[in-house]
């Protein structure tokens, strides 16, 4: 192969027309968590948000430095509770209409702005969720997500026009990339840790009581099931950054992961990270995967 | 002409902005893997482009890690306990919500209040104490005048696994061994 040939390559995988049948699921099954994340954060918005609460704003920009994308900096002077309730109504406005493929860009740009909003102003009650919300959520403001299954193609019909349904695929490729390096990293950071070698991890994560949800039969039996629990985790997250660009292997591995991500909503209290976790294997299919999907459970 | 000159600058602004394209994704990979941050003497590749793209990433919120139960799960049941005294010599006790002692759905709802335990007990987000011991004395303050608010972290270490003997079962409840104060405030009689 050429320099040339290769260059080409790389230039059409990252940024030749691809279908954004993907996208569009991606942007239901994202707006649609965000939908919870929001309705979750309801009834402690004053005491999470406002001056009444646990955090003053002054407060939390020393904790996170600045300077930082943050409304409700902007916003300072005027009612802290006013203003939390404003850009709660607004953020659960614009996830509704981004879930819905209405207005989808602009929508997914103010819920972006909204969303690091919440998060720059209270980093305490962050977890691994808010950051991947974040991080996927700034690629679909470039995504051209809303070809299928939206309101704007429908309006667009009304209009006699029909929306595209292929995109440049840059933010696809950039989703995908980043879903990778979710799991790339933290494979790499658990692997510096000796009681995932050693077989015990899960052992530790079963005796922090506040995780604790519904029991998996017999798995702490014996110290050989938690120990297949323990490195099985570590394989999985291994595998998932290398297998999941191979044709033959990435619908086993998506399916493989939302077994393992359903296995820990079912067994530990982390609400809402494992369902958003499986939303973005959305960007890793193809239509023609569902095909793919019906004919394993024919043979089945 | 003009369309060529036009074409060109069209041509050199896409391949500017294909390598920003790469640059961000770059970025992306040093700041989600520490170990390419890391440095032993000069200051290494993955730690200056840390330090380029940070202030870019930092606003925008693209900032990430991703070290859930790395490198290795917490070995620490903790709770985060409010003491307070009043001036007419009585005494509450608050604690931050503590998942285990809810049923399912309740836990699922308060999921942030263990994490906001977790995170402001910590001693780099020291600057957040006096702001909870300012919270309680607000909730209380008209109603019985606050002499002190002492903030309290009970913790009980989980022993490292010992596979001579059955794995221990996960617990139901909590028997908290260890306390220390780590913030203490005094307010003035009204």
């Amino acid at each position: 192969m050429s320099l040339k040939s290769f260059i080409q390559k790389i230039n059409q995988w990252f940024f030749g027309e691809h279908s954004t049948w993907g996208l569009s699921l991606f942007r239901i099954a994202l707006g649609f968590m965000l939908i919870q994340k929001f309705v979750l954060l309801f009834p402690d918005l004053k005491l999470w948000y406002t001056e009444n609460g646990v955090l003053s704003l002054t407060a939390s920009l020393r904790l996170i430095g600045t300077p930082r994308l943050n409304l409700f900096e902007t916003f300072q002077n005027f009612d802290s509770e006013k203003v939390a309730y404003a850009m709660w109504a607004v953020a659960l406005t614009t996830a509704t209409t981004f879930c819905l493929g209405l207005w989808t860009r602009t929508s997914a740009l103010i819920l972006y702005v909204v969303t690091v909003s919440f998060d720059h102003r209270n980093s305490l009650v962050l977890h691994g969720g808010d950051t991947l919300y974040r991080v996927v959520l700034f690629w679909m403001i470039f995504a051209k997500s809303n070809g299928y299954y939206s309101l704007d193609s429908i309006l667009a019909q009304t209009k006699s026009k029909i929306l595209p349904v292929t995109a440049s695929a840059w933010p696809l490729r950039a989703l995908q990339f980043q879903v990778a390096m979710v799991y790339l990293a933290t494979f790499w950071a658990k692997s510096e840790g000796a009681t995932w070698w050693n077989g015990s991890a899960v052992y530790l994560v079963s005796q922090i009581a506040d995780f604790k949800r519904f029991p998996i039969p017999f798995l702490y039996s014996s110290w050989w099931t938690i120990k297949v629990a323990t490195w099985g985790t570590l394989a999985f997250e291994g595998l998932f950054p290398i297998l999941i660009w191979f044709r033959e292997t990435r619908l086993w591995i998506l399916i493989i992961g939302v077994i393992f991500h359903l296995g820990i909503e079912w067994h530990l209290v982390i609400p809402l990270f494992q369902w958003l976790t499986i939303a973005t294997y959305c960007v890793f299919l193809e239509k023609e995967d569902l095909k793919k999907i019906q004919l394993l459970f024919k043979f089945r | 002409m003009n369309n060529i000159i036009v074409l060109r600058l069209t041509t050199g602004l896409r391949r500017i902005l294909k390598v920003g394209y790469f640059a961000l994704l770059l970025s992306i990979a040093v700041w989600s893997l520490p170990v390419l941050q890391r440095t032993s003497g000069e200051t290494s590749m993955g730690q200056k482009l840390i330090n380029f793209s940070g202030p870019f990433f930092r606003w925008s919120g693209l900032w990430q890690g991703w070290s859930m139960f790395a490198a290795n799960p917490s070995n620490e049941n903790l709770s985060v306990q409010i003491a307070i005294e009043f001036y007419d010599g009585t005494f509450e006790f608050h604690t931050l919500p503590m998942l285990y002692t809810m049923d399912h759905w309740q836990a699922y709802l308060h999921e942030r209040h263990r994490k906001f335990a977790d995170n402001f007990r910590r001693d780099e987000n020291s600057i957040a104490w006096p702001q909870l011991a300012s919270y309680y004395r607000r909730l209380y303050q008209a109603r019985k005048p606050v002499k002190r608010i002492d903030l309290v972290r009970w913790w009980t270490i989980t022993p490292p696994a010992n596979f001579d003997s059955p794995p221990p079962q996960p617990p139901e409840y909590m028997n908290f061994e260890n306390s220390y104060i780590f913030y203490s405030a005094k307010y003035p009689k009204p």
